[in-house]
């Protein structure tokens, strides 16, 4: 189960850093591309990372999301997942909604930085939840199975 | 109507309205449609009296639902906007592929390609209307959103489950 959803998170991850890590030159595949994380991003160019000449297809934020998911993803196969309390994943969104809301009002300029480590914490523990949800879904399943 | 279609509709479509609004992607990011799904889930469990546990997986189909129909209305809103406009991100963003494909000489895959995207811009730019776009918009709402609609259901169980605790 861990290692399939990780799987998936890497395939995820591979296709937004795509326009920086390959050489895939077909402009169909690259609209294809941007439509499919304009969906799930903003896109805006002075937000997204740069990688040589081109830039991730998701902001920093969201980057720093998917990359929290792929750190906490490789720790799960190592070790154990217990519940995730709500308090936690509350904490964990407490940074991110705050410069969310510092840089929509002008409190702080936007910063790629900040943004990425701020999604990063988030990122890892949404990781945790989902992975400690699906292994009680799964694990109910198999206990009514073996009953 | 099921109560469980309707939170799901309801919440869906306005996660469509704020995609459309400018401004409110850069605030949510990718967590419009997950948060549209918790909240689907939060107000199927307010229409069910006595209702003291979310199973997963219905959360998980709330999830969905909500994003299915977020992915319908988004797609229909944009089509209609294109339609309205007569013009979308990829007519704005045509010319500079163009030129990449012209200056970067990127052989002839790519211009096939850039051949394909001319086809839909003339079509957008004439009739307001092209079906191998409108299938694309589709097609790409229905799968991501899906995704994370369903990662919302779960998360938004999870956490509703743990408040009653």
């Amino acid at each position: 189960m861990r290692i399939l959803l990780l799987f998936f998170l890497c395939i995820w991850i591979v296709g937004f850093l795509l326009p920086g890590i390959s050489s895939i030159n077909n402009s169909l595949f690259d609209f294809l591309l941007v439509k499919i994380y304009s969906t799930v991003c903003h896109q805006e160019s002075a937000k997204c990372i740069s990688i040589g000449n081109s830039s991730m297809l998701v902001c920093a934020r969201c980057a720093g999301i998917y990359f929290g998911a792929l750190i906490s993803g490789l720790t799960t196969l190592i070790f154990s997942v217990h519940s995730i309390s709500r308090r936690v994943l509350i904490l964990a969104l407490i940074p991110l909604a705050i410069d969310v809301l510092f840089t929509f009002t002008g409190i702080y300029t936007y910063s790629q930085r900040l943004a990425f480590i701020t999604g990063l914490s988030f990122g890892g523990i949404l990781y945790l939840v989902i992975i400690s949800e699906f292994e009680n879904l799964f694990s109910k399943k198999l206990f009514i199975i073996n009953e | 109507m099921n109560k469980k279609y309707l939170s799901a509709l309801v919440c869906g479509f306005g996660a469509a309205v704020l995609t459309t609004i400018p401004g409110i992607q850069s605030i949510a990011c990718c967590l419009l449609v997950p948060i549209a799904s918790i909240i689907s889930i939060f107000l199927y469990k307010k229409s069910q009296y006595g209702l003291l546990k979310i199973g997963t997986g219905t959360g998980i189909f709330l999830g969905f639902l909500t994003a299915l129909f977020a992915a319908l209305f988004a797609s229909a809103f944009e089509l209609v906007i294109t339609y309205l406009t007569r013009t979308s991100d990829l007519v704005v963003s045509m010319p500079q592929a163009e030129k990449l494909v012209k200056d970067m000489n990127l052989g002839p895959a790519a211009e096939e390609s850039i051949e394909v995207l001319k086809q839909m811009v003339k079509e957008i730019q004439s009739k307001g209307f092209s079906f191998l776009y409108a299938f694309l918009i589709t097609a790409t709402n229905l799968i991501t959103y899906s995704i994370f609609g369903m990662l919302g259901g779960l998360i938004g169980t999870a956490i509703i489950n743990k408040r009653n605790n």
